[in-house]
């Protein structure tokens, strides 16, 4: 591991930095960059230190993930100087990516232990979905921006505490339907699975080169990514297979039918995103290595196509100041490199043969054909949704190149700016990228998917790999299917006017309704527990106390078991019923007198009536005790009570009748609860337990002593802890001076 | 007997409680003390308060063989009696504390301005 560990420390302590001091360096944008291109050259070449520590075939996965972060990280920082150059501002949008990158990085690394490592991943799971809310509402402005992010990190958090609530479960209980249940929950929520797939398309308010690492490369992968750490384990489960078949492939055909009814750059590659995703869910889903080398390909190519895309989409924004896809046109002449990246991101989502989209599609098809013969129906859906996503997604690539770039502006006033360097260079080299997977396939990425293998529970063999062309075969078909599908709806396009309808958004309504009605209860009560009052708290407090103990205490003193409570008194219980005498007027004098000498040697009474009740009843111990303590206490009342106020009578008549109301319920509720425990059998073979060693093995003859001293000893060496920082904090208290601006006197004027 | 036991034992807690409830800091004082001997007072009436002899083990002997009171309870009363000296203690400083800067003598009359601004 070594250095490696370290990689999301770094990325913080750099957005430590940037925040820091990032505001003397914004005119040179490039140079935020540069943490994050070493840092990925690193891992790249750290590729030894982590596959296979003690010849446990886990590693692959992780590293591969690392790289594609950090990788896209560099990139996405680079686009982000040329998109933020207006921003005064921008090293804030800097420091949160660095920071970002670390808490995903972070996921990624603790993946490499799956067993022991989810805790890790579970923390840097949460980190991500705050770095993720503060990158969408970056726009602080902005009041959709806002609600956006509130609404991904409602949902996100939501499906967080599901995933820690379902690694406590797994930890303790292996892998049952609740673990597996709450796990699934929480992957899905964050990787915007059907029915959590809104919030992502609401990210699309954060600023482009967030949307392009963190909702299509990076954060909404950590679901599918958990998933795949966590296969090897939980596929043994019966439901594994058919949910995730189902779920994927029903966020696959819904994420790209939604697509086609949307206009807008980015929501369009949002839906496309949702889609992808259920795909990689779906693959997931089948358990062999062919499945496994297709979720190796597909993450890769679509991470590079999709990130190109994503920075397209954000480079015609920022030239022509709409998104929306009717209103742009014939942009090629004047962003040549950015049509150049577009068609090569294009060709690979369109799945032409010779690029890694199609390396994808083919295999998926391969995977999802082969498992027909164990998987039956399910698996047929599955290919059908994946044809039919084929064919939208190659809609998509025609509308964003040929559509885009090609022909004729349909708005001749609109003279787009001109696009800078640093956002047309980034998406042509992830659109190039996507191309020497192929070409390049030996010298690495032949071997990152044979590692994807390895982390989900196959051995290292590639049954295809990264290839330009694999045949005439039935997985052929369905790419040729889908292409047909995809000139044909674009041939309709042009006619075919959809509106932004009502079926798409009524997901994202009802979280929005749902939020609202949660805000507007949780004020509703607020104002009513909440009233300032601290004495009003206090009674509530107590009141709760009563009810809650009556009730219980009532239940088990109504069990029929009861055995006989000792309820005679006879002239023998004199001593007794004396003590009592003296603890109850002891008491009562102190609730009434007005006087506070009284009111201290009252507490004294009632003090010294207990240690004679413990005198009386065997325990010396406790009665020497409570006459040092009672002492003490009634010492310390007389020193400082004379220098407090007079004792006042309560006078409204209301706050007094509701005081005796509830201190009377906690009396009675206490009282049957006392009557309850008495009456209840006790175990006593503690007691026993202990009395039979005292001596034999504590060489003590007091037990009591013994116990405290020994059987309990770290206890009452904790108890001793306690008295200490009380002592500190009585000195510090006494000792602090009187000064005239005290923060307490203020609220007091 | 155990019935009366479990009266005072409730009688103290509802002395606690009301005093507790009062505005003047004092009483706030009193209160704790009085809950901090009920709470031990129920505790040992739980673990069947009789006149049984101490949990000693005889000299030249190993194990008792009669009858003794339950040094469990005893224990954690011990504890507990400590402890909420502790408490009170502190309690009570503070409270001098809080008068002594203040001036004030109520709970409410702290939070008196906070929330308003």
């Amino acid at each position: 591991m070594g250095l490696l560990s370290f990689a999301p420390h770094f990325c913080f302590l750099v957005a430590a930095l940037i925040s820091l001091g990032g505001r003397y360096l914004a005119r040179l944008p490039l140079l935020f960059a540069v943490p994050a291109a070493g840092l990925a050259t690193f891992l790249a070449t750290s590729q030894g230190q982590v596959i296979e520590p003690q010849g446990v075939p886990l590693a692959g996965l992780p590293w591969v993930f690392m790289v594609l972060i950090a990788a896209m990280g560099t990139l996405v920082l680079v686009y982000a100087g040329g998109y933020s150059a207006e921003d005064p501002k921008r090293f804030r949008l800097f420091s949160l990516l660095y920071a970002f990158m670390g808490a995903m990085l972070g996921v990624a690394q603790a993946g490499l232990d799956p067993i022991n490592g989810l805790f890790e991943l579970f923390v840097f799971w949460e980190l991500t979905s705050l770095t993720s809310f503060l990158l969408i509402g970056y726009k602080q402005g902005d009041e959709a921006a806002r609600r956006s992010a509130r609404q991904a990190l409602l949902v996100t958090a939501l499906g967080g505490l599901c995933l820690l609530g379902g690694l406590i479960t797994y930890q303790n209980e292996g892998v049952t339907d609740l673990s597996l249940a709450l796990i699934l929950l929480g992957a899905f929520t964050k990787s915007a699975q059907v029915p959590f797939h809104f919030w992502l398309p609401g990210a699309m308010k954060a600023p482009t080169p967030v949307s392009a690492y963190l909702h299509s490369a990076t954060m909404v992968k950590a679901g599918v990514f958990l998933l795949a750490v966590l296969q090897p384990q939980f596929a043994v489960h019966p439901a594994w297979t058919p949910t995730l078949l189902v779920v994927g492939g029903v966020t696959l055909a819904l994420g790209a039918v939604a697509l086609c009814r949307k206009t807008d750059l980015k929501q369009l590659l949002a839906y496309s995103t949702v889609a992808s995703l259920g795909g990689m869910v779906m693959l997931l889903a089948i358990p062999s290595p062919l499945a496994a080398e297709a979720v190796g390909i597909f993450l890769l190519a679509h991470a590079l196509y999709k990130g190109a895309l994503f920075m397209v989409a954000g480079a015609v924004d920022h030239a022509c100041g709409t998104r929306d896809i009717h209103r742009l046109g014939g942009l090629g002449r004047t962003m040549p490199v950015l049509a150049v990246a577009s068609a090569l991101a294009g060709l690979s989502m369109f799945g032409l043969p010779g690029t890694a989209g199609f390396a994808a599609k083919e295999l998926g098809s391969k995977a999802l054909l082969k498992s027909q013969e164990s998987l039956g129906a399910l698996a047929t859906g599955g290919l059908g949704a994946w044809a039919l996503a084929g064919g939208i997604f190659g809609l998509l690539a025609l509308m964003l190149t040929v559509r885009l770039f090609a022909g004729r502006a349909p708005d001749p006033d609109n003279h787009p700016h001109p696009v800078p360097l640093s956002m047309s260079l980034p998406p042509l080299i992830l659109g190039v990228a996507g191309f020497l997977m192929i070409f390049l396939a030996s010298a690495g990425p032949q071997q990152w998917v044979q590692e994807v293998q390895a982390s989900l529970g196959h051995r290292r063999e590639l049954k295809y790999g990264w290839q330009a062309w694999y045949g005439v075969d039935a997985a052929l078909g369905v790419s040729v299917g889908a292409w047909a599908l995809a000139l044909a709806l674009f041939a309709l396009w042009p006619r075919w006017k959809p509106d932004t309808s009502r079926w798409t958004t009524a997901a994202t309504d009802t979280a929005h309704k749902l939020g609202r009605a949660v805000l507007s209860v949780g004020e509703r009560v607020t104002r009513v527990t909440q009233s300032g009052s601290l004495t009003n708290y206090v009674a509530l407090t107590w009141a709760t106390v009563a009810g809650v103990i009556g009730v219980v205490a009532w239940r088990l003193f109504a069990q029929p078991q009861n055995p006989g409570l000792n309820l005679t008194i006879t002239a023998k219980s004199a001593p007794e019923v004396l003590v009592l005498i003296v603890m109850v007027v002891g008491a009562g004098v102190a609730a009434i007198t007005q006087r506070r000498l009284f009111a201290a040697l009252s507490i004294g009474a009632l003090g010294l009536g207990v240690a004679v009740f413990f005198l009386l009843h065997g325990a010396p111990d406790l009665a020497m005790t409570q006459i040092v303590v009672d002492t003490l206490t009634v010492l310390l009342i007389v020193l400082v009570f004379f220098r407090l106020p007079r004792l006042v009578r309560q006078t409204q008549v209301w706050r007094k009748t509701r005081d005796v109301i509830i201190s009377l319920g906690v009396g009675a509720s206490m009282t049957v609860f006392t009557l309850a425990a008495m009456g209840s059998d006790r175990p006593v073979d503690t007691a026993q337990w202990v009395a039979e060693r005292t001596y034999t093995e504590a060489y003590g003859r007091n037990i009591v002593n013994v116990i405290l001293v020994d059987f309990r000893g770290i206890d009452t060496m904790g108890e001793i802890a306690v008295l200490g920082i009380a002592a500190f904090g009585v000195t510090a208290l006494l000792r602090l001076r009187n000064r005239e601006n005290l923060p307490t006197t203020e609220v007091a004027e | 007997m155990d019935a009366l036991y479990a009266v005072v034992v409730g009688f103290l807690f509802a002395i606690g409680v009301y005093l507790i409830l009062q505005r003047p800091l004092v009483k706030l004082l009193l209160g704790i003390a009085v809950l901090g001997n009920a709470a031990n007072l129920m505790i040992f009436v739980s673990s069947g308060a009789r006149r049984l002899p101490p949990p000693l083990i005889p000299d030249g002997e190993k194990v008792v063989t009669t009858p003794i009171a339950d040094p469990i309870a005893q224990a954690l009363i011990l504890t507990a009696i400590v402890i909420g000296f502790g408490v009170l203690a502190f309690a009570v400083v503070l409270v001098h504390r809080v008068h002594q800067t203040s001036q004030i003598d109520g709970f409410d009359e702290l939070t008196e301005g906070v929330g308003t601004e």
